[in-house]
């Protein structure tokens, strides 16, 4: 009887250990996809893709409004073309949208979105996507890709509560840029948080937030506009509230920009 | 049809999942009422359901959420409740829709509590809470579906 005990007990830790390792080997696996995994990721992608299609057929939005709107941000005045490559040779800017390369894509599932706030692509690493490229709509930002297979690929969006998840901004006002970090969201209000702003800087709610261009991402992009701010815990810095340009719930095709090297 | 059952729920909760916004009160957890369901139809001799569950979890991973085995995890031990809960408690429309609901909030703190110990993401029970009943609708309807579907099967069965 005590023997049989002690086998249960022996079979129940091995088990609690075993769950233990493959979950920490869940999480650890963040970063990029196995060879094993990226098989049944590719595999899941095709069934997404087959069961979608029909779906997506009946929607109100279609990839061609989504190009056309980007068509119209892309298709500026030819003069102003010209005074945006003037001021980049002045300025010796090297990074602007122009100089990206466009994938639009679709999305093929957003299961887990409240935890885990991902979206899963159908443009993979065959289509040119690498880890890190910035994901937008006609709306602006939305996230940057954080895994790649071969057929797909999963966007980590803005609204991530991912501890490690920051993306480096810039708010504008009218008389001078305030570099800072968009590093999480607001479920209650909806909003994002912007933080690492000296408390003397004056913001006013409608300044716009765009992407700064640092840590690899194109400068420049729309991201949203500023609500209210509020000084820190710490009486450090302050925290900004900044109504997104995107709904969230509603992305079914986004734009990849890849720099053209790449 | 077992099989049918649960492919069919996955696939399902990926598409509503895709349409349906955070913020509505029917946000769809199909693959874990179809899990908790179908455990009559497996037999309680061997492992056949444990192991179905665990690769359907895998499964659920590699479609939706890119985390390697978090799901077969998950699933795994639902699935152990739920074979308890059918050898030990009574079986009855009502009280599987309460099962239903003890479910879901099993899942929904199991997921907490696992992103809460390894700091993948902030959590509180606000949001669990929130997810929590978020989902009932849905699944709840789902579940009376399914129930009704497995009994009338069940019922073919005895009459065979």
């Amino acid at each position: 009887m005590k023997r049989k005990k002690e086998r249960k007990l022996i079979k129940f830790t091995l088990i609690l250990i075993l769950f233990t390792i493959a979950i920490y080997l869940s999480f650890a696996s963040s970063n990029s996809y196995s060879k094993f995994e990226e098989k049944f990721k590719d595999l899941g992608s095709l069934i997404s893709r087959l069961l979608i299609y029909p779906v997506g057929a009946v929607t109100t939005q279609s990839p061609g409004n989504q190009s056309e709107s980007y068509i119209i941000q892309k298709n500026i005045n030819k003069s102003l073309e010209q005074e945006i490559e003037e001021l980049k040779d002045v300025l010796k800017l090297n990074r602007t949208l122009t100089e990206y390369d466009v994938i639009n894509a679709t999305v093929l599932s957003r299961k887990g979105k409240y935890w885990f706030n991902t979206i899963t692509i159908d443009k993979g690493r065959k289509d040119g996507v690498v880890n890190g490229l910035a994901v937008i709509t006609n709306a602006g930002l939305i996230g940057k890709i954080t895994k790649v297979s071969q057929k797909s690929s999963e966007v980590k969006l803005l609204t991530s509560d991912d501890i490690t998840y920051k993306t480096s901004v810039v708010i504008r006002t009218n008389n001078k840029d305030n570099y800072a970090i968009l590093n999480g969201y607001n479920q209650k209000k909806n909003l994002l948080t912007v933080t690492a702003i000296d408390k003397s800087n004056s913001l006013s709610a409608g300044d716009t937030v765009l992407t700064s261009g640092l840590g690899g991402m194109p400068q420049g992009i729309y991201i949203g506009t500023v609500v209210s701010s509020k000084v820190d815990n710490y009486n450090l810095g302050q925290i900004v509230y900044i109504e997104p340009s995107q709904d969230y719930n509603n992305i079914h095709y986004v734009t990849i920009l890849k720099e053209k090297s790449k | 049809m077992k099989a049918l059952i649960l492919t069919f729920s996955l696939l399902l909760d990926g598409v509503l999942s895709l349409y349906i916004p955070e913020e509505t009160i029917f946000l769809p957890l199909l693959t874990i009422t179809a899990l908790f369901l179908i455990c009559p139809l497996y037999s309680t001799k061997n492992n056949s359901y444990i192991l179905a569950s665990a690769l359907l979890g895998f499964l659920y991973d590699q479609l939706y959420t890119s985390q390697l085995f978090l799901h077969t995890i998950i699933f795994i031990i639902l699935a152990t409740i739920a074979r308890i809960v059918y050898n030990n408690f009574p079986q009855s429309l009502l009280h599987t829709i309460i099962y239903i609901i003890i479910t879901i909030f099993i899942y929904e703190l199991l997921m907490g509590t696992l992103l809460y110990i390894f700091q993948i993401v902030p959590v509180s029970f606000n949001r669990i809470n929130y997810q929590f009943t978020h989902s009932l609708i849905t699944n709840i309807i789902y579940g009376i579906i399914l129930y009704k579907i497995i009994k009338l099967k069940e019922h073919k069965k005895k009459h065979n």
